[in-house]
């Protein structure tokens, strides 16, 4: 295909109002959930040039979703639209009754299907905040059922999702570490470097976004959504310092358990190392992070070069 | 130690007692009932402040107050009067709390009162001016009366539950009632300049309002960072810090501690003074540098707050073996 190896075409669609516009606001234009109730409808197609990892770029179609607009995109904007795509992300508003969003979400699929087979779909079923706690996994499970049973027997993975709390910050993720061309490479560096340190876990979250990239466990932990959880965390209190005109630089968190330190890595990265062995010194593990600083700048790099 | 919140119908009483106290999310407030009766809400997070917040029904008028009312308010150390800035004209409540002040000082002489000038936010006092406007206004109209009938002057505040306003308003009227709090003010100024600290809170970890802080101004923006890194330091303990079945409380621990460092050259030190309470300090990163004397002279600090509130815990005993 024509389209630059480095630029990923990212298609966001879904009905007006499933959400699609106040996701991406958060994720990578440092909205507060809050402040995104102030966003209006998408007139048309809104593209934007992500700049992830330091060089790769994400092209990301926020596709509007009124009626009008719909019409268009499965007829007269078929091709340049559903072309050379890497990643659909479709998203439902859980709250919605309308039949025509599954329609649309089939012609979505069908037109991937023809345009670019190699695309991998993603379904965020949305606003799961609104339905109450004890009908949430029932009412999550008939409609991935549903997305399933329309999906013409492509593989599509699913998740469950809400601005309010860090099920965002997983989905996105995972959609953007599909998109990494080596991650593997990433892991098992960062699996020598928590040996190394003879830390707990370390993890690698994106600069800007505060997604996580990859990661190392050399201790099992009892809560496994704790990563977007950091990420949810730390992103609000990156928010909460602009207002104090600052960015954070590096934190350090530790009782009487453990000790975590999140620094700055390299260009694009910041890293998080948990440790609770307090027998380890916290100005060693420091001294290592420096270290492997420069190490990781080519490893990062080369991470997001296909091969 | 017992605070009254009084005030007309739906001024917010309850709404401000839930989002301080009880983790209430402020858009939440628009759906609870009218308060019907008295209610009480105990406030004792540490060993060193214990306080009872008394919320009055906004239908309690001072004029028929009945003997159960009048025992409440004459153990007041202090009286909050809540009043809806949006809800103008002011006459009718300000002469309530007029009432309630020539009442309550009639019995209860040590009574302080303060005011909120409360829902301070939304389109109607946009700027600073307008709401600095409101309270010039409200002090105006009680001026007169308060020289004539030479009731106590009370203080003014303008509060909202959509911001930290109403936490830092809360703040300053505990450390009012609070006289051992002028001794700690004075060890966190020593603190302050023997360590080259820009500021220093002492806060209560659960509800985020301080218990003590040096003496220069507070700024809401320096105010909300700190409670904003107590959130970080909590949120991330209650993920890596706790054992097996333990809750938040045990996340805080006396060994928590915390290091934020900012690109502006400011660097946040949290660490733990007493259960659920912590020191913040806001320090240059450059006077930084010698951490291990920060933490020395916290550690003394830590042994003088201690020794105040055990004094001052002596000292109502014996007021209460007295009486």
């Amino acid at each position: 295909m024509e389209e630059n190896d480095s630029n990923r075409k990212v298609l966001l669609m879904g009905k007006n109002g499933a959400g699609k516009t106040s996701m991406r606001s958060i994720i990578f234009a440092n909205f507060l959930p809050k402040d995104t109730m102030r966003l209006g409808f998408t007139i048309a197609i809104n593209e934007s040039r992500i700049r992830f990892l330091g060089t790769l770029c994400l092209a990301l179609w926020d596709c509007g979703g009124q009626d009008h607009f719909m019409q268009h995109y499965f007829e007269s904007q078929r091709d340049t639209l559903f072309r050379s795509v890497q990643v659909l992300i479709y998203v439902f508003d859980i709250k919605s009754d309308d039949q025509r969003d599954m329609k649309y979400y089939k012609s979505c699929v069908e037109a991937i299907k023809e345009h670019s087979p190699t695309a991998r779909i993603f379904v965020l079923i949305h606003k799961m905040d609104l339905i109450p706690l004890e009908k949430r996994s029932e009412t999550y499970s008939k409609k991935e059922r549903e997305v399933y049973q329309n999906s013409e027997n492509l593989s599509v993975v699913c998740f469950a999702t809400s601005i309010w709390d860090e099920t965002l910050y997983l989905a996105w993720s995972k959609i953007v570490n599909y998109m990494i061309p080596n991650s593997e490479m990433l892991s098992q560096s960062l699996k020598k470097f928590c040996v190394a340190c003879e830390a707990d876990e370390v993890v690698l979250f994106e600069k800007s976004t505060f997604l996580v990239i990859s990661s190392y466990s050399a201790k099992e932990h009892r809560d496994t959504h704790r990563f977007e959880k950091i990420s949810n965390i730390i992103k609000l209190f990156k928010l909460s310092c602009s207002k104090a005109a600052a960015r954070f630089k590096s934190m350090t968190v530790a009782n009487s358990n453990f000790c975590a330190f999140i620094d700055e890595f390299t260009s694009s990265t910041y890293i998080m190392l948990v440790s609770s062995d307090s027998s380890v010194q916290p100005a060693l593990t420091q001294m290592n992070i420096g270290i492997a600083k420069k190490h990781f700048e080519g490893i990062v790099k080369a991470s997001t070069v296909s091969q | 130690m017992q605070i009254a919140l009084l005030g007309t119908k739906k001024v917010g009483k309850s709404s401000i007692l839930k989002v301080v106290f009880q983790k209430m999310s402020p858009n939440e407030t628009l759906f609870i009932d009218s308060t019907s009766r008295i209610e009480e809400i105990k406030v004792e997070n540490n060993p060193y402040t214990k306080y009872t917040f008394v919320d009055f029904p906004g239908s309690f008028e001072v004029s028929q107050i009945n003997t159960q009312d009048r025992k409440i308010l004459s153990k007041c150390a202090m009286i909050i009067y809540v009043l809806d800035a949006q809800d103008q004209p002011y006459n009718k409540p300000l002469e309530k709390f007029i009432n309630i002040i020539t009442e309550v000082h009639s019995f209860n002489p040590d009574c302080m009162f303060e005011m909120f000038i409360h829902k301070i936010d939304g389109d109607m006092f946009v700027t600073e001016d307008l709401k600095l406007e409101a309270q010039n206004g409200v002090s105006f109209l009680l001026k007169s009366d308060i020289q004539e009938r030479k009731l106590p002057e009370p203080g003014y505040f303008l509060t909202s539950i959509y911001d930290l306003s109403i936490f830092e308003a809360l703040s300053k009227i505990l450390i009012k009632v609070s006289p051992q709090v002028n001794y700690i003010q004075n060890m966190l100024d020593n603190l302050m300049n023997y360590c080259r600290i820009d500021k220093v809170y002492l806060f209560d970890v659960i509800n985020k309002l301080y218990i003590a802080t040096d003496s220069t101004p507070v700024d809401l923006i320096s105010y909300e960072l700190c409670a904003d890194m107590i959130d970080v330091v909590i949120d991330v303990s209650c993920i890596y810090g706790i054992t097996g079945n333990d809750n938040m409380t045990s996340a805080f621990d006396r060994k928590s501690t915390s290091v934020i460092k900012l690109d502006s050259g400011l660097t946040l030190y949290l660490r733990e003074i007493e259960h659920m309470l912590a020191l913040v300090c806001l320090v240059k990163e450059d006077n930084f540098d010698r951490q291990n004397l920060i933490d020395y002279n916290i550690d003394i600090f830590k042994d003088g707050v201690k020794q105040i509130f055990q004094a001052h815990e002596k000292l109502l005993k014996s007021e209460e073996n007295k009486t």
